[in-house]
C-alpha cells in the first residue's frame, strides 16, 4: 500500500508539470502566437493534397499569365509531346469524342474538296466530248498510240494551254498589295488598286451570297481566270489565261503556305512597306513558270527528236534487211551455180565458202572437159566475186553420178 | 515607298467621290460604287519629312450610317476622311454616327473631318468639340473649286505616317 504523503507528492509534481505546460503555452502564445497559427496553417496546406493542388493551380495560372514570348515558346516545346500523347490516347480511347470535335471543321473542307473534284471532272468530260470527233482528236489518238499513253492524258495535255500572267499577294485585312509579279508590260492597271479591288469584291461576294467561312476561290473574266488562295494573313490571287489543270489551285495554295512559313511575322503585321517582303519574290516568280505551253513546247521538242530517232532506226533497219536479202540472194545463186557445175560430167564441186566477201568453190575437174568459165549461171550477176579452186584430176569412171549425189 | 489604306466616308451626296476625282492619279469606274459599294483610287504623295507614300483610297458608297457590309471595307485602314456637307446640317449628325461606328470596327486611327461644298451657302453648324477634338485635322473644302482638297489628303498622309 502506498504512503499517502508520497501520493500527495506525486500529485503535486503532476500539478506542477501541468502548470508549467500551461505557462509555457501561454508564453508561446504571447511570444509567437500569430506565427504559430500561420505555421500550423502552412503545415496543414502542405499535408493536405487538395489544398496543395488549389495553391499550385492558382500559382500556375498566375505564372503562365506572366510569361514572356520566349518563356511561352519553351513551355510549349515541353508540353507539346505530352499534349500529343494525351490526344493520341484520347482518340484511341474514345474516337467518337474527337469526331464530334473535328466534324464541324472537316465537313466543309471535305465538301469543298468533293465539289472541286466534281467540277474538275465535269470540265474534263466536257472537253473530251467537245474534242471527240475533230481531226485534231484523230491526230491525238495517233499520238496516244505512238507514245503509249492513254488518249485521255494526251487530250488533257493538248487542251490545257495556260499561262500565269500575274500574281498578287494581298494583305487579307487591308487589301494592300504585299508583293506582285507579272509577265505583262507596263500597260496594266495600277496593281495597288487592283489588289484592293480583289479584296473588295471578295468581301462583297461573301457579304452578299455566302456564309462567314466561305471564300471566293475562282473568278472567270472572259478567257482569264483568277484563282484565289487564302492564308491566315494573306490572299494569293493568280490571273491565268487559258485552262489550267485541275490541280493548279493546289500549286497556288502550296505557294501561299510557303510564303506564310517564310515570313509569318511580316505578313501578320504588314506595314505597307513592300521592300520588307522582297525575300519572297523568287517564290512568287515560280508561279509565273507554271506554264503548260512551255511544257508542251518541251514535249513537242522531245517528240520531234523521238520521231527523227525512229525514222533513223527504220531506215537503218530497212538497209539491214536489204543487205541481208541481197546476201541471201547471192548465197542462193552461188548454190545454184554450184549445182549447175555439178551437172557437168567433168566437174565436181564439193565445197562453197565465203571468205572476205568472195565466194570460193572448191572441187575437182577433169582437164579433158570444157573450161568451167564457159559455164556461167544465167542468174549470177556478180561473177568476179566467185573464185573456182578446182583440182585437175582424170576421172577413171565417167559415170560419177553417185559422187555428185553425195554433195 | 510605303503604301497605306485610307477610306473616305460620309452621308449620301456629300461630295466624297468629287473630292477624290479632284485629286487622284488612277481611278476605276464609278459604277463600282453602285455595284460593289466601294471604288478604289490611288495617289502618291511626299510628306514633309520626305517619306514617299502611296494612298490606296477606298471610296465607300454614302450612307447615313455604316452597314455591316461596309464595315468590312474599312478593316485595316490607317486613317480616313470623314465628310459632311456644309449646306446640309443633317449630314454632320450622320458623320458623328459613322465616326462612332468606325471606332467600334477598327479602333482609334487618325481622321480628317471635312466640311465640303464651302462654295455654297453654309447652313451646317460648326462641329461640336467632341467630334472636332477627335479629328486630327478639320478642314473646309470645295470639290468644285478644288479649295482645300489637296490639303485634306496631305494632312491625313502626314497623320498616318506619324502614327
Amino acid at each position: 500500500m502506498k504512503n499517502p504523503d508520497q501520493k500527495t507528492s506525486a500529485a503535486l509534481i503532476t500539478d506542477s508539470t501541468q502548470q508549467n505546460d500551461s505557462d509555457l503555452e501561454t508564453l508561446q502564445k504571447l511570444l509567437v502566437g500569430i506565427d504559430r497559427e500561420q505555421a500550423r496553417d502552412v503545415f496543414a496546406r502542405v499535408q493536405q493534397l487538395d489544398r496543395r493542388s488549389d495553391d499550385i493551380h492558382e500559382a500556375l495560372v498566375d505564372a503562365i499569365s506572366k510569361l514572356n514570348n520566349n518563356e511561352q515558346t519553351k513551355i510549349m516545346e515541353h508540353l507539346s509531346s505530352v499534349a500529343a500523347s494525351s490526344i493520341k490516347t484520347s482518340i484511341r480511347n474514345d474516337p467518337d469524342n474527337v469526331t464530334e470535335i473535328v466534324y464541324p471543321i472537316m465537313l466543309p473542307a471535305i465538301r469543298q474538296a468533293v465539289a472541286d473534284s466534281m467540277r474538275s471532272a465535269l470540265e474534263r468530260i466536257d472537253n473530251m466530248f467537245t474534242n471527240k470527233l475533230s481531226p485534231q482528236s484523230i491526230k491525238w489518238r495517233i499520238e496516244a498510240k505512238r507514245t503509249g499513253v492513254s488518249y485521255a492524258e494526251v487530250l488533257l495535255r493538248n487542251t490545257m494551254h495556260y499561262g500565269v500572267e500575274q500574281a498578287f499577294l494581298i494583305d487579307r485585312k487591308s487589301g494592300l498589295l504585299m508583293q506582285h509579279v507579272s509577265t505583262l508590260g507596263s500597260s496594266q492597271k495600277d496593281e495597288d488598286a487592283v489588289s484592293a479591288m480583289f479584296l473588295a469584291i471578295e468581301s462583297f461576294v461573301k457579304d452578299s451570297f455566302s456564309e462567314e467561312d466561305d471564300a471566293l476561290q475562282r473568278v472567270t473574266i472572259g478567257e482569264r481566270l483568277v484563282f484565289l488562295a487564302h492564308g491566315p494573313h494573306a490572299l494569293l490571287a493568280c490571273v491565268v489565261k487559258g485552262t489550267p489543270p485541275s490541280d493548279f489551285i493546289n500549286n497556288v495554295q502550296s505557294t501561299l503556305e510557303t510564303i506564310h512559313a517564310a515570313e509569318p511575322d511580316i505578313l501578320k503585321e504588314f506595314s505597307g512597306d513592300r521592300e520588307s517582303l522582297a525575300s519572297i519574290n523568287p517564290v512568287m516568280n515560280e508561279l509565273l513558270e507554271l506554264d503548260f505551253d512551255q511544257k508542251e513546247e518541251e514535249t513537242e521538242e522531245f517528240n520531234d527528236k523521238a520521231t527523227i530517232g525512229i525514222q533513223l532506226l527504220m531506215t537503218a533497219g530497212l538497209l539491214l534487211m536489204t543487205y541481208l536479202w541481197f546476201q541471201g540472194m547471192q548465197e542462193k545463186r552461188v548454190h545454184q551455180y554450184k549445182q549447175e557445175l555439178n551437172t557437168k560430167q567433168h566437174i565436181q564441186v564439193f565445197h562453197a565458202e565465203k571468205r572476205e566477201g568472195i565466194w570460193e568453190l572448191k572441187g575437182i575437174i577433169d582437164p579433158s572437159g570444157p573450161s568451167p568459165h564457159d559455164i556461167t549461171h544465167s542468174a549470177f550477176v556478180n561473177e568476179p566475186k566467185v573464185t573456182l579452186q578446182l583440182t585437175p584430176v582424170r576421172f577413171l569412171d565417167q559415170n560419177r553420178s553417185d559422187l555428185a549425189d553425195s554433195n | 515607298m510605303i503604301t497605306k489604306k485610307i477610306c473616305i466616308i460620309g452621308d449620301f451626296a456629300v461630295g466624297k467621290t468629287s473630292l477624290i476625282n479632284r485629286f487622284v492619279d488612277n481611278h476605276f469606274s464609278e459604277e463600282y460604287l453602285t455595284t460593289v459599294g466601294v471604288k478604289l483610287d490611288t495617289k502618291e504623295l511626299v510628306t514633309r519629312d520626305g517619306t514617299e507614300i502611296k494612298l490606296v483610297i477606298w471610296d465607300i458608297a454614302g450612307a447615313d450610317e455604316l452597314t455591316t457590309a461596309k464595315r468590312s471595307y474599312i478593316d485595316g485602314a490607317s486613317g480616313y476622311i470623314l465628310v459632311y456637307d456644309l449646306s446640309r446640317p443633317k449630314t454632320l449628325e450622320s458623320a458623328r454616327k459613322i465616326q462612332a461606328s468606325v471606332v467600334e470596327e477598327i479602333g482609334l486611327v487618325p481622321f480628317v473631318l471635312v466640311g465640303n461644298k464651302n462654295d455654297l451657302e453654309i447652313t451646317a453648324p460648326e462641329p461640336d468639340t467632341d467630334l472636332a477634338d477627335k479629328a486630327c485635322h478639320q478642314l473646309k473644302t470645295s470639290a468644285l473649286t478644288g479649295d482645300g482638297v489637296a490639303d485634306t489628303f496631305q494632312a491625313l498622309a502626314e497623320a498616318v505616317i506619324s502614327g
